[in-house]
């Protein structure tokens, strides 16, 4: 009995063990760790560094909470500070005595690091552009983009730990050090090279151990009622008989550019069939976020976003999170609605995103600026087989990313591609080392709209509430407008009507023949 | 472009066919109800007006000697009968005939009309004939009419006992309606979409229009109107308006039968019916411009029914039949797609179910060969009336274009005998 026991505990704890490291990355996002940003502007605007740090931070902590200088909350319940100088700026008393004060951990990046001499004895002599960067006794040295201004100090840094140094020529910058307690990082701007090597780094900062494993996932995109079926289905296969768990970023509408017509999935019955059964295997369906023109307004893209969930679930299509496509341009306003609606995001970075969204984060995220919601981010951008560059671009990527533990390797690969391209994408992911395939079932999404809602737990359960009423159901499933609806009412009224006039026509022919009868009995005939 | 002209003409043609559906629910209602007072009415024995019929003839030979026939078997006091036949400006014989009537049955008052008051038209006419009466009530009948033996007595009964009725109108059937193929077209027309429609019109509404036959009306109404238009072509729907605006209403009282003559060759219909669609343009653009004005509200709605009627409805049948026809060739990429099929279907059949219902009402009208008549009707007598409409509407703006002055078409007489009764 006793033996019996004991395997069953030890089995248990193999279980939750192997509970656990599935579940790493959410265990961190879960931290207990608060961390406030304190940034310096002379204006409000909040600039993209931070909303980097926020990614970043975000990660690490439970929760993150962004103040201007000027609006200090109290900093007691809070762990780790970030002090943000982006520009020159003589700070009050109060905030230079309350940073002192803090007992936990701050880092200080860019400007005004001159006037926190009790915490990090610093001084800002000068600008360097450095080309290269590298962390200490690490990794050699990688290229920037481009040149990347830092901050140089006249100090003697013997006694500091230099975590991250810049390198112009033969000579190196320090860009991240550490006086035992505190940090200092010199950089003005955060580039994609240092944004991997900044999350890197944030393992010291937060003094979490990183994790070997990486995750990876491959997004199919672009699935929409007039895709190809068949070819769907050879991605789909190939995926599932990899072990890949598949996601598909699905639209309910399709509109031919040509011809300027719409299909639905009413239109693509068996595309839809197809659909229904991957998601019953595990397949993750994503909604594609609509794309809009310039002058809609923010009322009207409401009723689309909830239009275009309401018919997925109609056709029992259950989108669990909200992916952006690098081709749309977005707006703030779309985070803000997005996540109004969603607890998942998918996005790769785009130039012309907003700055929130403007550069992924190699870890999976859940920033102050989506509101409790995760980001997924699509770090591999998107599988481009016809363009040289991407191709370089995509393996650069994965070389950079694999230095960050626990770093996520998420591309996106249009629905339109052939099979081939994606096997050479899987053969191309296999550099990376200790990968696991992600999938989005074990976590936990919300989709709330009007009259719908999909909710899916850790273990893959997924509920659905559907109240929409029968005559939005039966648009959405016959495709109807307003005006159509209105129209088949109108059938039915009349329909009505000429099976009342058929009955009519034989009570007044039953009428007349009993008066004719009654008629002829008068007159005796 | 092409989907918003296409719901614009769903829109109207639907607007027009459930209005009728309407209506035609209506006029069912009304034929179960419209004897129930009758009882009643019959018991309280007013002492009988004296009432004047006024006949317009104009070269009338063919039919005026039936006509005077069936008016001598009227049912009525012939001491509170006087028969006005208005000869205007015959060239045959009809002036003849009524002399010739007139010296043998003195109620029947001959009325040879003199210029500068010959030849204006049937509004002339009664207008002369008007002058000449002296009953209390004035009854006006078409020179080719033959109203059943009551007619009279019940037109009278209803005005005597209904104080807010300035006017009470009858039904009329066709005469020849078995002697070609317009004819039985024409009489299915008539019972379906003349009476029932008058009827529903009555029945949800207390508006009736006046048919030009078959009614009798107070002379003291008519006294105050300044008796009838003489510029209208559709003097009916001219009177009708006026009467309601005077504050009184038409009452359809489907107990009161005439037949009359209708025409049995397309030309002669064509121009008979050109005639009507105008007369009634002309009444709808005259009363347009007041219809806020207007004291009763339902004739304000009746009007715009006849500015569905014949000037919105045809427009949007046409246009719903070139985009049909455009849509053929090249796709227009229309998003109204299964259920405007469908409702084509139902308008289609709604025509034979109503038709249907309105024949069953007659005695021995409800019969096969109507029936494939109507399945056949649709296709081509209806269709001849949108050009026609379209037609008329052409006449009407050229003649408003260029002033020219409205000439009264005299319809074609046959003196084709009853074949219905």
């Amino acid at each position: 009995m006793q033996r019996k026991n004991w395997i069953v505990l030890s089995l248990s704890f193999i279980l939750l063990f192997l509970a656990f490291s599935d579940r790493v990355y959410a265990n961190q996002i879960d931290s207990s760790f608060h961390t406030l940003i304190i940034y310096s502007k002379n204006n409000d605007n909040q600039e993209e560094m931070i909303d980097q740090l926020d990614q970043l931070a975000s990660h690490f902590s439970s929760t993150v909470t962004i103040a201007n200088d000027t609006n200090l909350p109290s900093l007691k319940r809070y762990h780790y500070v970030f002090y943000v100088g982006l520009e020159e700026k003589k700070l009050s008393p109060t905030l230079i005595k309350g940073l002192n004060d803090f007992s936990g951990k701050i880092i200080f990046c860019g400007f005004n690091i001159e006037q926190f001499q009790e915490r990090i004895d610093l001084d800002i002599v000068d600008r360097v552009n450095v080309k290269d960067i590298s962390f200490v006794n690490g990794y050699q040295k990688q290229a920037l983009v481009k040149f990347n201004e830092m901050l140089t100090l006249n100090n003697d840094i013997a006694e500091y730990e230099v975590l991250i140094e810049g390198w112009r020529g033969n000579r190196s910058y320090p860009i991240l050090i550490s006086n035992g307690n505190d940090y200092y990082f010199a950089a003005k701007s955060i580039d994609e090279l240092l944004f991997h090597y900044l999350a890197q780094s944030f393992y010291s900062i937060f003094q979490v151990k990183g994790q070997v494993n990486k995750s990876a996932f491959i997004k199919i995109d672009d699935v929409h009622p007039g895709t190809d079926r068949e070819r769907l289905t050879k991605l789909t296969s190939y995926l599932s008989s990899n072990g890949i768990p598949i996601i598909l970023t699905v639209s309910p509408i399709y509109e031919n550019k040509e011809s300027g017509k719409e299909l639905h999935f009413s239109d693509s019955r068996e595309l839809m069939r197809s659909l229904q059964a991957l998601q019953k295997k595990g397949a993750t369906i994503i909604l594609s976020y609509p794309t809009f023109s310039e002058q809609i307004s923010l009322e009207e893209k409401k009723a689309i976003i909830e239009e275009h969930i309401q018919e997925l679930a109609v056709y029992q299509l259950f989108p669990v999170a909200v992916s952006f496509s690098s081709s749309q341009v977005l707006k703030e306003e779309d985070i803000v609605l997005s996540r109004s609606y969603f607890t998942s995001f998918f996005s790769a970075s785009n130039e012309f995103y907003p700055s929130q969204l403007k550069r992924t984060p190699p870890l999976i995220t859940k920033p102050t600026y989506l509101d409790g919601s995760i980001w997924f981010p699509e770090t591999l951008g998107e599988m481009e087989p016809f363009n040289p560059t991407s191709l370089l671009h995509l393996k650069r990527k994965m070389n950079e990313l694999q230095m960050v533990e626990g770093s996520i390797f998420g591309i996106t690969f249009d629905s339109y591609l052939e099979l081939d391209v994606l096997i050479e994408l899987v053969n191309r992911m296999k550099v990376i080392s200790d990968k696991q395939w992600m999938d989005f079932n074990d976590w936990e999404h919300s989709v709330n709209v009007p009259f719908i809602s999909i909710q899916m737990n850790e273990d893959g359960t997924l509920t659905v509430n559907n109240n929409l009423p029968f005559i939005r159901e039966f648009m959405y499933k016959q495709q109807l407008s307003f005006f159509e609806l209105a129209l088949w009412i109108l059938a039915m009224v009349v329909a009505l009507f000429i099976i009342a006039f058929f009955i009519y026509t034989f009570q007044l022919k039953l009428r007349l023949r009993k008066s004719l009868f009654l008629e002829r009995s008068k007159h005796g005939q | 472009m092409a989907n918003s002209l296409f719901i614009l003409s769903l829109v109207i043609i639907w607007t027009m066919l459930l209005y009728h559906m309407f209506l035609m629910q209506g006029g069912y209602l009304h034929y179960l109800k419209y004897m129930k007072p009758m009882k009643e009415w019959e018991k309280n024995q007013q002492p009988l007006p004296k009432v004047s019929i006024l006949i317009p003839a104009h070269n009338e030979e063919v039919v005026i000697e039936r006509t005077i026939k069936a008016m001598l078997k009227l049912k009525y006091p012939r001491e509170k009968l006087e028969i006005i036949v208005i000869n205007d400006n015959s060239s045959d014989r009809t002036g003849e005939i009524i002399d010739r009537y007139h010296q043998q049955y003195p109620q029947i008052i001959p009325v040879h009309t003199k210029p500068p008051n010959a030849g204006k038209g049937k509004s002339g006419a009664l207008n002369q004939g008007l002058l000449a009466s002296s009953g209390e009530i004035i009854v006006v009948y078409d020179a080719d009419n033959t109203p059943e033996s009551m007619a009279l007595h019940y037109l009278v009964l209803a005005m005597q006992n209904d104080p807010k009725a300035g006017v009470i109108v009858g039904k009329f059937r066709v005469v020849n309606s078995k002697q070609t193929l317009l004819t039985r077209f024409i009489n299915i027309e008539t019972i379906s979409f003349q009476w029932m429609a008058q009827a529903g019109r009555w029945f949800w509404f207390k508006v009736s229009t006046i048919p030009g036959t078959n009614f009798a009306i107070r002379r003291s109404i008519i006294t105050v109107l300044g008796g009838w238009d003489e510029k209208a072509l559709a003097e009916d729907t001219e009177l009708t308006i006026r009467v309601y605006n005077l504050g009184y209403y038409i009452r359809f009282f489907p107990a009161a039968i005439t037949w009359e003559e209708e025409p049995e060759v397309w030309k002669v219909w064509w121009k008979q019916r050109t005639r009507w669609a105008r007369g009634n343009q002309y009444v709808v653009l005259k009363f347009l411009k007041q219809i806020f004005r207007m004291q009763n509200k339902s004739i304000m709605f009746d009007l715009i029914y006849f500015f569905f009627t014949y000037f919105l409805f045809f427009i949007g049948v046409i246009l719903s039949g070139v985009l049909f026809v455009v849509n053929s060739f090249v796709d227009l990429n229309l998003q109204v797609g299964m259920v405007s099929m469908v409702l084509w279907v139902l308008a289609y059949l709604l025509y034979v179910t109503e038709v249907m219902i309105a024949l069953s009402i007659e005695k021995e009208e409800m019969n096969s060969k109507n029936l494939v008549i109507v399945l056949f009707m649709y296709f081509t007598y209806s269709q001849v009336w949108i050009a026609l409409v379209m037609y008329a509407l052409y006449l009407e703006i050229k003649r408003k274009i260029f002033k020219q002055e409205i000439r009264w078409y005299k319809t074609e007489r046959f003196g084709s005998k009853n074949n219905n009764k």
